[in-house]
């Protein structure tokens, strides 16, 4: 018991961490690519160009296979951020401060591509390109939080301070994802404007749901591919000193 | 084929966000790689010149 507890907090050390993320970065870049080439192809070729029932739509919806994985991105990512900073303040390990710092852009560029990508189906099913209604203002609120996380960081030198300064605005923001969730997948509609219809995933037509959740697989696989790349950039700078970094160093240059 | 490029008269509209979507992630990648690059050369030159004033 005490040996694995000890296994498993070999892998939380970033000199561990370097070289086994680079042995799976190739790995994610695959099934990401895989991924994305069928969810594609499935998304474009194999569902309907019109839909009808209550809320007619027609081939602008295809905008769906790329909104709502990168919308989930946004979120999820965030949960990545906040359960980091959080583990990072409590344990006071290196590594989780530095998977926070990594997450951060990653998760900014999807709440940007949600809402860039929401605008141009807004601007089309609804006719207008912004609107600020509930889920809209609070996703453009995560996307400052974002934004808030990677100034505040930048803003102070010492970088155990920024990473605890962070990390609290990180855990702070936490509460903006059950508002996002509540007000996209609203409990009563007469209390939200019904432009986000509470979409279930059994009234789906399947070919629809299974793009997207393809689509979603690839953004992950994506995600993991850029964190882990940015988090050996940010081990390598943070450990410069250390031996183990100079032999890798060393190794490089004599390639 | 150009059924798929003109998405029933709303192509700007679905290929501006996809096109959006591949721009950043490609962009992203190329400046993550060129980054972790940087970062390895300027190490080994700070090496290298620590190693040259050992030598003196």
């Amino acid at each position: 018991m005490h040996f694995s507890n000890v296994k498993l907090f070999r892998f939380a050390s970033p000199a561990t961490f370097y070289p086994l993320a680079g042995k799976m970065i190739p790995w994610f870049a695959a099934l990401a690519g895989a991924a994305v080439l069928i969810g594609l192809y499935w998304a474009f070729f194999e569902t309907p160009d019109r839909l009808g029932g209550t809320n007619p739509q027609k081939e602008y919806y295809r905008i769906i296979f790329i909104h709502v994985p990168a919308a989930w991105m946004s979120m999820w990512l965030y949960l990545v951020l906040a359960g980091s900073s959080a583990i990072g303040l409590v344990f006071n390990t290196r590594l989780s401060f530095m998977m926070a710092n990594a997450t951060t852009p990653t998760g900014a560029i999807f709440t940007f591509l949600a809402l860039w990508t929401g605008a141009f189906w807004g601007r089309t099913s609804w006719g207008t390109w912004w609107d600020w209604d509930p889920r809209l203002t609070s996703e453009l609120i995560l996307f400052f939080l974002y934004i808030g996380y990677i100034a505040l960081h930048s803003a102070i030198d010492d970088p155990r301070r920024s990473d605890r300064a962070s990390a609290l605005l990180a855990i702070v923001g936490l509460v903006m994802i059950p508002i996002i969730f509540w007000s996209i997948n609203c409990p009563n509609p007469n209390e939200c404007a019904a432009l986000h219809q509470r979409s279930s995933m059994s009234s789906m037509e399947p070919n629809i749901l299974w793009s997207m959740l393809i689509m979603t697989f690839a953004l992950w696989m994506y995600s993991f591919v850029a964190i882990f790349m940015r988090v050996r950039s940010i081990i390598l700078e943070r450990e410069a000193d250390t031996t183990w970094v100079k032999e890798l160093v060393a190794r490089e240059q004599a390639l | 084929m150009s059924d798929l490029i003109s998405q029933g008269g709303y192509a700007f509209f679905v290929w501006s966000s996809y096109g959006m979507a591949l721009i950043l992630l490609i962009l992203e990648l190329v400046q993550l790689r060129r980054q972790h690059r940087a970062i390895l050369a300027r190490l080994g030159r700070l090496m290298r010149m620590g190693a040259g004033r050992g030598n003196q």
